[in-house]
Formats: structure tokens, sequence, C-alpha cells
């Protein structure tokens, strides 16, 4: 049993620092370009509409080995990335990543060519 | 009073509707996936007639699988009654444990129904005065829903809490809406509004309490958000003098990378 003041100064500081550490790590600008060895894949993702909700599945596609140019489009309800051209995975993969993000998969389409982002805002 | 809950209800409906993140102070049905593991905590300060608490839980979920998520919430309680010093420390033990009963998706919209079980353990001291903990075992069986799409979010929780010894069992219902006033994008910066209710019933003596809860949540990334709430009693039929003035929280939430 301590005073209110020893601990009560110890629990926000400690969370703050915590926050702000967090805080550092989140600029990160998405940008979309041409490569000739990639594949481009485009999941149509139901049941994806808290933004907040969906850097569970972010991080699971980061997890494909060659993974990048990834985009998250919440309205359209989309996730779009780039893998080296001989490490796309397969449908059935890409369905697994999805419902273990607690979504589900409607659509997946594979393309040599990268997507064009229409944003609704 | 009332003038001002319909004020905040008419703001409310005017605005523009666009997709938002977890209630307050309601439960979400929306879990994070099995890589989605994160950590809430917030300060809650309750003033009452009589005493001032001040709360601290941290809260640590994890998904065993996409459906099923259990957890542990590990409280920090001060209290300091009115002319007397501030006793504090670690207060009840809760472990919970959510499981996706219902789910259906679609386009940027979902509606999902858990069951939660949480079970409290008194693990906070009774001896010192005030007591920190309740000197009591709890068992809560209740439901969570919600439905949320690019518009809105509706949740609600409700469920029956069981408790030992000579203590009242007691009915606990929630319900939030949330409404997100900046047009959103993946990462984005967010602020949402909610509006929510917190209800209990105490069956033996008879007593209910129900708070309105208007709370405002700022999303300035990706992993992180950050979230305040007052609650203010419209319903608080105890005669005891211990009433709930008001109880302001303010917490944050982040997703562990």
């Amino acid at each position: 049993m301590k005073t209110f003041n020893s601990r009560m100064g110890l629990i926000p500081l400690t969370l703050l620092l915590i926050v702000f550490s967090f805080l550092k790590t989140e600029a990160n600008a998405i940008q979309i370009e041409k490569k000739d060895n990639s594949a481009y894949i485009k999941i149509w993702v139901d049941g994806m509409a808290c933004p907040f909700c969906a850097y569970g599945l972010e991080k699971k596609i980061k997890k494909i080995e060659g993974a990048g140019d990834l985009f998250i489009e919440i309205n359209e309800g989309f996730i779009s990335f780039s893998v080296p051209i001989n490490k796309v995975p397969t449908t059935e993969t890409l369905q697994k990543i999805v419902k273990e993000a607690g979504f589900f998969a409607r659509k997946i389409e594979f393309s040599k060519e990268a997507f064009k982002h229409e944003i609704n805002e | 009073m009332n003038r001002h809950i319909l004020l905040l209800i008419g703001i409310l409906s005017a605005t523009t509707l666009f997709a938002q993140g977890p209630p307050i102070t309601t439960e979400t049905p929306i879990m994070l996936g099995l890589e989605g593991n994160g950590i809430r905590t917030f300060g809650k300060f309750i003033s009452k007639e009589n005493v001032n608490i001040y709360v601290q839980p941290i809260v640590i979920p994890y998904n065993i699988t996409p459906k099923f998520q259990v957890g542990a919430v590990f409280p920090f309680k001060f209290i300091t009654p009115e002319n007397s010093k501030t006793t504090g420390g670690f207060a009840d033990l809760t472990v919970f444990a959510k499981y996706q009963l219902y789910k259906i998706d679609g386009k940027a919209k979902t509606f999902r129904i858990l069951g939660l079980v949480r079970q409290t353990f008194p693990t906070g001291s009774t001896s010192s005065n005030p007591a920190i903990g309740s000197g009591l075992s709890q068992t809560y069986v209740g439901v969570v829903l919600g439905k949320l799409t690019t518009k809105a979010g509706l949740y609600g929780d409700l469920g029956y809490n069981i408790t030992n010894k000579n203590a009242s069992d007691n009915f606990v219902y929630n319900f939030s809406v949330g409404v997100p006033l900046l047009p959103h994008k993946y990462p984005q910066k967010q602020l949402n509004t909610y509006l929510e209710f917190n209800g209990n019933y105490v069956f033996d003596p008879k007593i209910h309490t129900l708070f309105i809860s208007p709370g405002l949540q700022f999303i300035p990334g990706r992993r992180i958000l950050f979230e305040t709430s007052l609650q203010i009693p419209i319903v608080q039929d105890n005669n005891t003098t211990n009433r709930t003035n008001y109880m302001v929280l303010l917490g944050t939430r982040f997703l562990l990378n």
C-alpha cells in the first residue's frame, strides 16, 4: 500500500513513454510504381469497416515474402500490394491470411500491372 | 441537463458519417485478428459525494484464433475519502474470454455477435480503509453485438454478473453510437465522436444507475488512438450517500508491431 502521489506519478509517465515510442514509427507514405519483376494483387475484403481493425491484416500481408506497395482502401473494401513475380502466393494462402485477420476475401485479382486506385473521400 | 443531451444528439445526427474506431465505454464485437494484438489503458476519475476514486486498468487481449480472444485486466485503484488520506494499490484482477458466435460481412460493413465471459478475482486488498478490492469473486456472462458500416457504428453489450458471498448480482447493459468527424483513408487521422449509455441494475437492494457518456476518440495513425469520455448519471435511484457525481475517462490503445 503506497500513497497516492508516488504511484500516480509513475503510471501516467510510463504510459506516455510507451505511447510516444509508438507515435515515432507512424509516418509511412504509400507510393505505388511499376516494377518489372513484380506482380500485383488486389484482395476485396468483406467486413473491413474499421480502419483501426485493419492493422492486423496489414501486418499479415507484410509477412508475405517480398510484399510491398501496400495500399488499403476501407470505403471500397480492398487491399492491394506487390510481390516478386516468382513469389506470388496462392489464392488459398491469401484467403487464409484474410480469414486469420478476422475478415473474408470475397475476390482476389492478380495483375502484372500496378492497380490504379480511385479513392472516394 | 435534458437540453444539453438533446443538443448533443442533434449535433451527432447532423454530422456527415464515416467509419470509426472501437467504442469507448461499451464492449466492441470487432476482435483484432491473430496478428492484431494490442494494449488498452485509461485513467478514470470518479467523483462521488464523499470520495474521489482514480482507476487505471491495463487491458491485454490475446487472440488464440480469429474467433476466440482471451485477456486480462490489471487494475490499479486509488481512493481518496473526503478529509482523509489516499490509499491505493492493485485492485481486483479480471480475466476474460470472447468468442465470436455470429458474423456477417459485406463490403465495408460487418455485423458481429460475441459471447463474453469475465471472471474477477478478489486480489485487491480489503484490509485497508477504504478497501481497494471488493473481496468478492464475480462471474459475468454476456453478449456483445455491433453493426459497423462506413456510415456509422452501433454497438451494444449486456450481461449478468454473479457475485459470491452475500453481495447482490447485477445486470449490466451498454449501448453506443459512433460517428466519425473526418473522411477516412488508411492510415489516417480520425476524429470520432461517441454517444454511449452505460447501465447497471443491482437486484438487492434494487438500485438502477444509468450514465450518458459522450466521448471523443482521436486516431493519429494506424497503431494508436487516444480517447476521452465524460460519464454523467441520468438515473441514479440509490438512497445512499454513495452517489456518483460524474466520471471522466482519458485513455489510449495501441497495437503491437
